[in-house]
């Protein structure tokens, strides 16, 4: 039966070929701009660790003034990095399966002399941990030992490009790099690697690339370098030292720790508090206890990763294809009712009221089909246009969820745009048809 | 007029008209509410900043050569820098500052008048030395720029700021001389100019107004240094190969990057300016999947009445009488889906403004959406009312 009807349907499309050109054109804009839209909105609401996601952690403490919250407008919230001192403090504890803080930073590199000038990088100062917490994926040697970190050894992992560029992509574990004036080793260099959104350090630009190479947190203090990212403090601190900076109650730094379970979770808390005690009764930390773990998601939201302009936009190109849809019932009402007098005749020879409302209805979904499969294609051509304007965000592009959301979307406009026509058709009564013949 | 007949139609055709309606009605919301994003967006964009962006090079001089490290060489580095830009023809001005205005990185920090109980007000800062407010090309409205003997002396605590803020923290107006301090009272400043506008670092901050300037020797072998140079208006192309090599000449231990104001201006707002593009594609598809609507409608109700058309045409009927016909049955659609249509931007803002970050609207966009989709209407249906209007009275003899 569905083949009959599927034959009759493209029987009927051909026969008129402009309108049906109109109508398969007007589903597949339809389908192609919210598809783009509601694309563009999941690349950047995406998990970025859908492996961990539930069981990293960001960690936020409340060092603020006694007399003013971090944030005037919510005193609930914590300030959004730690410092130095409490990352000192809380990494003692033995809780977490894997922790440590980090921050990134400008660094010069110099290259051999044939590759280039010397050029500022993004450096990453991290702990071992690092590595495993957030699963980089490496493509020679891997990350550095707990033990590289008391020396600490001058050792570095690059990232694919930064390979690339150096050591023109050659596995070049065991190889020396100079960064600012020191000779590090290179340990391990990364497979191209972009979490988005760049979860782990959402600070200035949540969509930004990841670094280019990753050092043992200790040669921040070395290089004497400072955040590259956002550096807040309320108090003033005495001296313009380094060592100052770090014991001042400047936040810089981003805390992440894996809690595997709930008791962990539960202990870790346990252990914060306690920790915050300590503080308090040396006179820091007066402000009401206000320790935080955020989930990868909570973190997300908390630091409102995803534009509020991009739901906007989705819901506007999802209104663009109600209105695609209402053009497309107009056009189906018109056509089916041209078709009054056949319908007429078939119905006198004993065609069910259902077999025309179906018949037609299958009409519709072959219109919303094709119109879908227009859209699909409309909308690589969007994403790619998207991809061009955003630096790189949405090369990602359509995956088969998109590919499911946009043949959903194809088959329910064709479904709720013909079932009116369909049903005015089928309800025709024949007999004025057939005696006006 | 055939305002009866029409209705009549109106009738026996309900389900045509109300989608054709329905349809006016939300692209008059979706587009009306897209231009008024757009709007918002270009408003921020376009706000004077008081700074001459136009005339404006904007210098990164990252040191990589170890000497940096020592004070007294950076600031020999700076100073030769400096003597430099300012000796070349067609500068206007060169000065050294701890950020680059506009860049969307900068720092920020609290004052409040000396001695008083409220909470610090923010406001962006830039250490700068005595060209200042030459080289951003803002206006000094009152009191002094900053003098040799404030940046020379590294305990200097006089200020210049921005009107705006001065007139936050002494609403009275008479912000020049008087005293601020930070959370504590120690060490307070003391306001000594005042600039008429001027933005900081972050366009899309709030406080993106308040801006205070204080006397110092910005840079150093971390950060590197940065410099505006101001040139008479037209000069920055050409001078701006000629920096690129002067600097290079000077000191070759170090990296220079230039960019225009512009540019860098350009860059900070370069999500807002794809989102712009965005909505402006919207608008257009939208535009043009309407008029299709429309002149399909047309046709079809045109067709359906060829042999009515050539009734009423043998009857007497000018051509000009139908083509008046079929626009005025257009025109009434139109108008009656815009007057729901109203009510649906406004609704579409409304949620739009509440769940996510929306810009309120001006009545006056509304109004001039609902005249731009009434020509809309009318171009749309003029091609099939034409065609209706040329229907040969014969028509009216023939059967279908």
């Amino acid at each position: 039966m569905l083949a009959y009807q599927l034959r009759m349907a493209a029987k009927s499309l051909r026969r008129n070929p402009v309108l049906s050109i109109l109508m398969i054109g007007a589903v597949g804009l339809g389908i192609g701009v919210s598809t783009t839209f509601v694309t563009a909105h999941y690349i950047l609401s995406m998990d970025p660790i859908p492996e961990k996601s539930s069981v990293l952690y960001y960690v936020e403490m409340d060092n603020w003034d006694p007399n003013r919250p971090w944030n005037d407008s919510d005193p609930t919230e914590a300030p959004n990095q730690i410092t130095y001192r409490d990352m000192a403090g809380i990494m003692k504890s033995t809780i977490p399966t894997f922790q440590g803080g980090s921050f990134k930073a400008s660094l010069y590199i110099h290259p051999e002399a044939k590759i280039g000038r010397p050029y500022k990088a993004l450096g990453r100062m991290c702990f071992s941990d690092f590595f495993k917490l957030f699963d980089l994926p490496f493509e020679y040697g891997g990350g550095w030992d707990r033990q590289a970190e008391k020396g600490p050894d001058p050792v570095v992992v690059l990232d694919h490009e930064t390979n690339q560029k150096l050591f023109g992509g050659e596995n070049s574990v065991g190889r020396q790099v100079q960064i600012e004036d020191r000779h590090f080793k290179v340990v391990g260099v990364l497979k191209p690697w972009r979490p988005l959104p760049k979860f782990y350090d959402t600070h200035n630009s949540p969509f930004a690339e990841p670094e280019d190479i990753y050092l043992p947190f200790e040669f921040g203090r070395i290089f004497e370098v400072y955040s590259a990212g956002n550096t807040s403090n309320w108090k003033r601190y005495e001296g313009d030292s380094y060592q100052a900076f770090l014991d001042s109650e400047s936040i810089w730094i981003q805390m992440w720790v894996q809690l595997d379970s709930a008791e962990q979770k539960e202990a870790y808390m346990d252990f914060l508090n306690a920790y915050v005690h300590t503080q308090k009764a040396v006179g820091r930390m007066q402000r009401p206890m206000n320790n935080k773990l955020f989930s990868v998601k909570e973190w997300l939201k908390e630091a409102e990763a995803v534009p509020e302009m991009a739901t906007s936009l989705v819901v506007i190109s999802l209104l663009f294809l109600v209105v695609c849809s209402l053009n497309l019932i107009g056009i189906l009402l018109g056509k089916f009712l041209a078709r009054a007098p056949e319908v007429s005749v078939r119905r006198a020879m004993g065609a069910s009221r259902a077999s025309v409302f179906f018949q037609h209805l299958v009409e519709c979904e072959v219109v919303g089909l094709l119109g879908g499969l227009l859209g699909i294609f409309f909308s690589t051509l969007g994403l790619k246009w998207i991809n061009s304007i955003f630096e790189n965000l949405f090369e990602s592009g359509l995956d088969a969820n998109m590919l499911a959301v946009a043949v959903a979307l194809a088959l329910l406009s064709g479904l709720i745009a013909g079932l009116y026509p369909a049903w005015r058709i089928c309800s025709i009564a024949p007999a004025a048809y057939l005696k006006e013949q | 007029m055939e305002i009866g007949p029409i209705f009549r139609t109106f009738a026996r055709n309900r389900t045509r008209f109300i989608l054709i309606g329905i349809e006016v009605a939300l692209t008059l919301a979706i587009v009306v509410n897209c231009v008024n994003m757009m709007l918002d967006m270009k408003r921020d964009r376009d706000r004077p900043t008081g700074i001459d962006e136009e005339n404006i090079i904007t210098i990164i001089s990252q040191p990589f050569s170890a000497d940096f490290k020592d004070e007294q060489y950076l600031e020999n580095a700076r100073r030769a820098d400096l003597e430099m830009l300012r000796s070349l023809p067609g500068v206007r001005a060169a000065e050294a500052f701890s950020a680059i205005p506009l860049s969307g990185s900068g720092s920020s920090s609290g004052y409040k008048p000396l001695g008083s109980e409220m909470n610090t007000l923010a406001t962006g800062r830039f250490i700068t030395g005595i060209h200042a407010t030459e080289s951003l090309g803002v206006r000094l409205i009152a009191g002094r720029n900053f003098e040799p003997g404030d940046v020379n002396d590294s305990r200097s605590k006089n200020v210049i700021m921005t009107k705006a803020f001065a007139d936050k923290l002494f609403p009275e107006g008479n912000a020049l001389g008087k005293q601020i301090q930070g959370r504590t009272p120690e060490d307070p400043d003391t306001i000594v100019g005042i600039i008429e506008h001027m933005h900081g670092s972050w366009p899309g901050w709030t406080h993106v107004a308040n801006v205070t300037l204080s006397p110092g020797k910005p840079g150093s072998f971390n950060r590197g240094l940065r410099y505006l140079v101001r040139t008479e208006p037209g000069h920055v192309d050409r001078l701006f190969k000629v920096v690129e090599e002067e600097l290079l000449k000077l000191n070759n231990g170090r990296n220079v990057t230039l960019n225009t104001l512009a540019d860098v201006k350009a860059e900070t707002f370069m999500a807002d300016n794809g989102v712009i593009k965005l909505l402006s594609a919207v608008i257009v598809l939208l535009v043009f999947v309407t008029s299709l609507g429309i002149v399909g409608i047309t046709s079809f109700s045109v067709t359906e009445r060829m042999r009515h058309i050539g009734t009423r045409r043998a009857l007497g009927a000018r051509r000009v009488d139908i083509l008046r016909y079929f626009l005025t049955e257009n025109w009434i659609i139109t108008t009656t889906g815009l007057a729901l249509g109203i009510g649906l931007t406004y609704g579409l803002n409304y949620a739009l403004v509440s769940l996510l970050s929306g810009a309120k609207m001006e009545w006056t966009l509304v109004i001039g959406g609902v005249v731009g989709m009434w020509l809309l209407g009318l171009a749309a249906a003029f091609l099939p009312a034409l065609r209706g209007a040329r229907v040969s009275p014969a028509a009216a003899t023939r059967t279908i």
